[in-house]
């Protein structure tokens, strides 16, 4: 990216080459949230637990997913599965979890759509109403519920980001809207979170455009905006009165956006002094290859959680139901198609190539949260990632024996490197109030929780 | 058994019951128990009754004229089922003629729109927020700047086959946060300040900058694109204005064409040409021109690639372009007014802007971006913003800055809204006002608020006279804006956009690239943008003797004479290739990366041009076997047949394969093939009524023999329109109109014309308190 007016030069160590691509990452030393130190917000005792949630479409194929040991627990074994061979420098920090399911994803008599309601109960336990648009109804998700708790510390109080925009044409799933198959995080039950997919714009977001503005052009803005949302939420009262009782609540939508953007000048303005305007390179945009993309939402995610700006975020590799090919991996054909694979040997190569690929993906974010220092550990230390989809087999389309697994230490409250074997089938949900536990929200239930997943 | 029996006597007693009530001095004009129960007693319910009725349908609980009232859907689906002779089915005993010619009359009766018929429910569309492309479309008309904001918001959620269903356009936080943002870069560049109008040269050395060929060789003072490919420049013009892109060009001169090149602005061409010197000299080309502001990728192109390696003289082997450097300077227009500045002052200031003018500034900005005149309070909130601004020091361009983007962002810019007296009463019913008539006008027609012409006709009141919005309605249709309804509707639709992520197998189909993908797509647009604009029967759609095609395309479809980039009209001569089952964009979207799939085309006309779309398939349903070995041991048909003889699968896939098989001859890209891989293709088909048909026109045939098509785009035309999924009465509202062509193919103007004059585009109801609908 060459910026029409003068910028001052930037370093080299300020872009990583990946696969022969340049791939211009804000990165480690440029990053370092100086500021921040300066503050003593990383310097606590204890950091910060941060959450994020990966999502891969399609289910997996699970025999070269579950590790063969025996037992309700058991260590992980000396050699993974193939499916999680990339996690293996990982492996004490990994807790892979079996036997846990979504009943919810289920049709209910509701028939087909198992994409949809994979996706959108992934993370809200909840069954999604089947409907093409009209009254759209899912669950609030756990990384929203955990944001509404510990969202104020941080300037967003969570991120969402994904590789796919809403599908851009037809009906995504037998009659239910495309807004399930590509939404995992929920505000409210009406509400999915947008994503974020270009890496640039997400940028964007966390530091600003880059501009060279002193703290008063700095404080002059913010104080722009703040008189901008203060004009449209006015607005919006003024209108509300005036509507219907549904028109009525999609202006509260809109209220409570513009509430959450006024939180966040705040935090905003009360930083101002301290963080100076970051020097780092934009992201060009979106890249051309699938995996420079995943990993560079991923990155930035590390980055915004390193600077303390969320402690939550979800990441869709893909959308359900998703059927990109992957040539470049050996694998021509679309995901979705293969993974009906009927068990055709040559099917099931293609899918159990695709589940490694993103498995990589995943590792190379954790990878980057450990290699990040973090107060007296480093981030996966302080970090609860959980990886999975809510696709049991692809060809079966099952919910039960989903593939999970959770990466981090949770700040010393899960033991992992372990392989747990739980009573098929419990509730995901149950794992859900156990992620909640440990972010201090204490909810009596979550979804269709039974009871809580024991990880310490 | 006994339980049917019971159901029997009772269904023949409410019979009784009603003819008896029959009001003195004749029959009733249309009586359900008399005219549709003998009908269902002796023939449906059997089938269609007790626990668990066929195909989900119940005829066997409704016995009267308020029970049918409260079912209508139920009727809407046995209408159409006797409309297509569909039931009651072959297997069973004949009906009675006379009970099914009186059952008809009954339902065309109720449920057409004539007298007798049941009053149409306007229905009620929610509050609606801006789609992507009317915000885009929407700013760019409010200020006449080419701006293309709408590429900073994410894509809206589909549902109903569209991305403007009112329900599903939400507002999440961040989207809000974009909408702020974009306000203020948006007021920005429509209100200029003195940084912004600085003319600025920049040079870039083409070699430092990212080719689309892989670099090889020593580092050079040039860039040598040695293939077709360009050198590209990612760069951040100031604000959208006049440019000159100028470039320093040579080439390596061999074969019988001079080198050629080509300017880009993202996917725009900006100009082409030819370099005349070899390597060793240097000429500079340039282009002037508008630009848009913010994020651009310019690029210069090697277009001509030419390697003969076998050629006597070395010299004249191999053609190459050679980029030394890249030079952009403007914006040019620096002292002229800004066309939205030209716009917004009325009181003719340019520079420096007027305090005088402001309130009527406001007044005009408001009206024409809210699609309605503000009223004195708004306007006065509007510009106690200016003074604030000014009082915290802004010059007053930055005040007013501040307060177009204050506009942007109010919900009554970011929603189309239409305000009812009693929005919680579902038993009132009123027209649209002018104003809201022709925003739902113009953002059918154009994505985009009404221009200044429709807007002053709402002014004056004239709108909801039914032949001036009749007119209006032509009018915007014949405009160029209705690409808009083109790309937004139809090619939805049709699914087009998917062809963007359509990845046919890189290994089996080399030549295509993004190149072809682009001239697939436009092949589609520019055809339905004919058929909309030049008064064609909707029955062209399928059989029409005309597309678009530029070099590349025709050299796809194996079609000589055809040269150069830009598309233009052909004629079509090959029978198989007319209409849009022969374009190479839908054949492409609806096959794997690696083979045709007869299943999914099949699915695609049921669905999208016939509007029966088959139900999803059971879960766990068998897959075919595509491995190298299968489809080398027996072509797809055998595999598709053996997958058809499960009997869960049959029902459907009969009917679905049947249409796909036909467009065999049409490979995975669309290409013409004679082959599948080692097999001849088969391209005949057998209609699960026995009949038999060979290739795409017989299909055609087939398609065209009833008023399907029209049923459908009405349907479509109408969700597109209202923003919401049909209801029952919008469904008879739109069949209705149909019915009025008594079998002809319509115009697509004469159904966009007819659709706008419906209830349902023109009315609205209160809302229901308890679901909020």
């Amino acid at each position: 990216m060459i910026h029409f007016a003068t910028r001052r030069p930037l370093s080299r160590r300020t872009f990583l080459r990946g696969a022969g691509v340049a791939v211009a990452v804000p990165w480690l030393e440029a990053m370092l949230p100086r500021a921040a130190f300066a503050r003593g917000l990383l310097s606590a005792p204890s950091a910060p637990l941060r959450f994020a949630f990966c999502f891969a479409p399609n289910g997996k194929w699970m025999e070269s997913w579950t590790p063969a040991t025996v037992g309700a627990e058991a260590p992980l074994p000396e050699t993974l599965p193939p499916t999680l061979l990339p996690l293996a420098p990982l492996r004490e920090s990994l807790l892979v979890l079996s036997g846990l399911a979504h009943r919810n994803a289920e049709a209910l008599g509701d028939g087909p759509g198992d994409h949809a309601r994979a996706a959108a109960c992934f993370l809200t336990g909840a069954h999604p109403k089947k409907t093409e648009g009209a009254e759209i109804r899912n669950g609030v998700s756990i990384d929203q519920r955990i944001a509404s708790a510990a969202g104020a510390a941080t300037r967003f109080a969570s991120l969402e980001v994904g590789c796919e925009p809403p599908l851009v044409s037809g009906g995504c799933d037998s009659g239910y809207s495309c807004a399930y198959s590509c939404n995992i995080s929920w505000q409210s039950p009406t509400t999915p979170q947008l994503k974020e997919t270009d890496p640039r714009a997400l940028f964007e977001r966390l530091f600003g455009e880059g501009d060279d503005l002193t703290p008063e052009q700095r404080a002059r803005r913010l104080a722009r905006r703040r008189s901008l949302l203060d004009y449209a939420a006015d607005d919006a009262r003024r209108l509300s009165v005036q509507l219907g009782a549904a028109d009525r609540r999609r202006m509260d939508e809109f209220l409570t956006g513009i509430r959450e953007l006024e939180a966040r000048i705040e935090k905003a303005e009360r930083a101002a002094e301290s963080e100076p305007a970051q020097k780092v390179v934009k992201p060009a945009g979106i890249p051309a290859d699938h995996g420079d993309h995943i990993r560079l939402l991923s990155d930035l995610l590390v980055v915004a959680f390193q600077a303390d700006l969320t402690r939550v975020a979800t990441h869709m590799f893909a959308n359900d139901g998703d059927n990109r090919s992957y040539p470049a991996i050996g694998a021509p054909e679309g995901h979705h198609e293969a993974s009906h694979h009927g068990n055709d040997p040559r099917k099931i190569a293609f899918v159990g190539k695709i589940d490694r690929f993103h498995v990589e993906q995943w590792a190379a974010f954790l990878t980057k949260l450990a290699a990040t220092p973090d107060a007296d550990g480093t981030l996966l230390d302080h970090s609860l990632v959980l990886y999975g989809a809510g696709i049991s087999d692809g060809n079966r389309h099952n919910h039960d024996q989903l593939p999970l697994a959770l990466a981090g230490r949770g700040n010393g409250t899960v033991r992992s490197g372990r392989h747990l074997r739980i009573a098929d089938p419990t509730p995901a949900c149950n794992l859900f109030l156990s992620l909640l536990d440990r972010a201090g929200v204490r909810d009596a239930a979550f979804g269709d929780s039974t009871g809580r997943v024991e990880l310490g | 058994m006994a339980i049917l029996a019971t159901l029997a006597a009772t269904l023949a007693m409410q019979g009784a019951a009603s003819n008896h009530g029959a009001p003195v001095g004749g029959a009733p004009a249309a009586d359900f128990a008399r005219d549709v129960l003998p009908l269902l007693r002796d023939t449906c319910v059997d089938c269609h009754g007790g626990k668990e009725p066929a195909a989900g349908l119940a005829l066997d609980g409704t016995r009267d004229e308020a029970g049918a009232r409260a079912t209508i859907g139920t009727w809407r689906r046995v209408r159409e089922q006797l409309r297509r002779g569909a039931m009651p089915p072959p297997e069973a005993p004949a009906a009675d003629e006379g009970q099914i010619a009186a059952a008809r009359a009954w339902l065309d009766t109720r449920l057409g729109t004539g007298p007798g018929s049941w009053p149409l429910d306007a229905g009620r569309t929610p509050i609606r927020r801006l789609n992507r492309a009317e915000y885009g479309n929407t700013v760019r008309d409010l200020f006449d700047l080419p701006l293309a904001p709408e590429a900073k918001l994410p894509p809206d959620e589909v549902g109903y086959g569209f991305d403007n269903i009112a329900e599903l356009l939400t507002v999440p936080p961040l989207l809000l946060e974009k909408y702020a943002a974009l306000a203020e870069e948006i007021a920005a560049a429509a209100l200029p300040g003195p940084e912004l109008r600085t003319s600025v040269t920049r040079r870039f050395e083409a070699e430092t900058l990212p080719t689309t060929l892989q670099k090889h060789g020593a580092a050079q003072r040039v860039a040598n694109l040695y293939s077709a490919g360009s050198v590209n420049l990612d760069l951040e013009l100031p604000r959208a204005g006049e440019y000159v892109v100028r470039a320093s060009l040579s080439a390596d001169q061999a074969g019988p064409e001079k080198a050629r090149f080509a300017f880009r602005a993202g996917s725009r061409e900006l100009r082409s040409g030819e370099v005349s010197c070899d390597e060793r000299g240097e000429e500079r080309h340039e282009w002037r021109g508008t630009l848009e502001g913010g994020r651009q990728r310019l690029a210069v192109a090697f277009l001509n690639d030419y390697y003969k390696e076998d050629a006597p003289d070395p010299r004249q082997r191999d053609r190459n372009l050679l980029v030394d450097w890249i030079e952009v300077e403007g914006p040019l227009d620096q002292f002229a007014p800004t066309p939205s500045e030209r716009r917004l002052f009325p009181c003719g200031a340019a520079h420096p802007h007027v305090r005088e003018c402001v309130p009527a500034l406001l007044g005009r900005l408001a009206a024409r971006a809210w699609r309605r005149p503000p009223n004195a309070l708004e306007v006065g909130q509007l510009l106690g913003l200016v003074d604030d601004a000014l009082a915290a020091g802004d010059s007053l361009t930055e005040a007013l800055r501040h307060v177009v983007a204050a506009v942007l962002v109010s919900p009554r810019f970011l929603f189309r809204t239409e305000l009812d007296a009693a929005p919680d009463d579902p038993g009132t019913r009123r027209p649209l006002d002018d104003f809201e008539l022709a925003a739902r006008l113009s953002y059918f027609c154009w994505s985009s608020l009404p221009d200044d012409r429709l807007q002053g006709l709402a002014e004056q009141g004239l709108l909801r006279n039914p032949a001036i919005l009749a007119d209006e309605a032509r009018r915007l249709l014949r405009d160029v804006r209705s690409g808009a309804l083109v790309i937004n509707c139809l090619a939805q639709w049709l699914q087009l956009r998917m062809l963007a992520g359509a990845a046919p197998d890189p290994a089996a189909f080399p030549s295509f690239d993004d190149r072809l993908r682009d001239a697939m797509r436009l092949e589609t647009e520019l055809f339905l943008e004919a058929i909309v604009r030049e008064g064609r029967p909707l029955s062209d759609l399928l059989d029409a003797d005309f597309t678009f095609m530029n070099e590349r395309l025709a050299r796809h479809y194996g079609i000589d004479g055809v040269t150069g980039d830009a598309m233009r009209r052909v004629r079509v001569v090959d029978p198989a290739r007319r209409g849009l089952l022969g374009h190479a964009s839908l054949l492409t979207l609806t096959s794997n990366p690696t083979r045709t799939s007869p299943v999914k085309r099949g699915k695609f006309v049921l669905e999208r041009l016939l509007g029966a779309p088959p139900p999803p398939p059971p879960p766990g349903v068998g897959v075919l076997d595509d491995g190298p070995q299968a489809t080398v041991a027996s072509t797809l048909r055998e595999r598709l047949a053996a997958h058809r003889a499960d009997p869960s699968c049959a029902g459907c896939h009969q009917k679905m394969d049947a249409l796909g098989f036909a467009l065999e001859r049409f490979g995975p890209t669309g290409a013409w093939r004679g082959k599948d891989g080692p097999h001849p293709v088969d391209d005949r088909a057998a209609l699960p009524d026995g009949r038999e048909l060979r290739g795409p026109a017989d299909l055609r045939e087939v398609l065209l023999e009833d008023d399907s098509l029209t049923r459908t785009l009405a349907e479509k035309l109408l969700t597109y329109a209202l923003g919401r999924g049909l209801g029952d009465d919008d469904l008879r509202a739109a069949h209705s109109l149909v019915d009025r062509y008594h079998g002809k193919s319509p115009s697509f103007e004469q159904l966009l014309l007819d659709v706008v004059a419906l209830p349902a585009f023109t009315t609205r109801r209160g809302g229901l308190v308890e679901n909020g609908r």
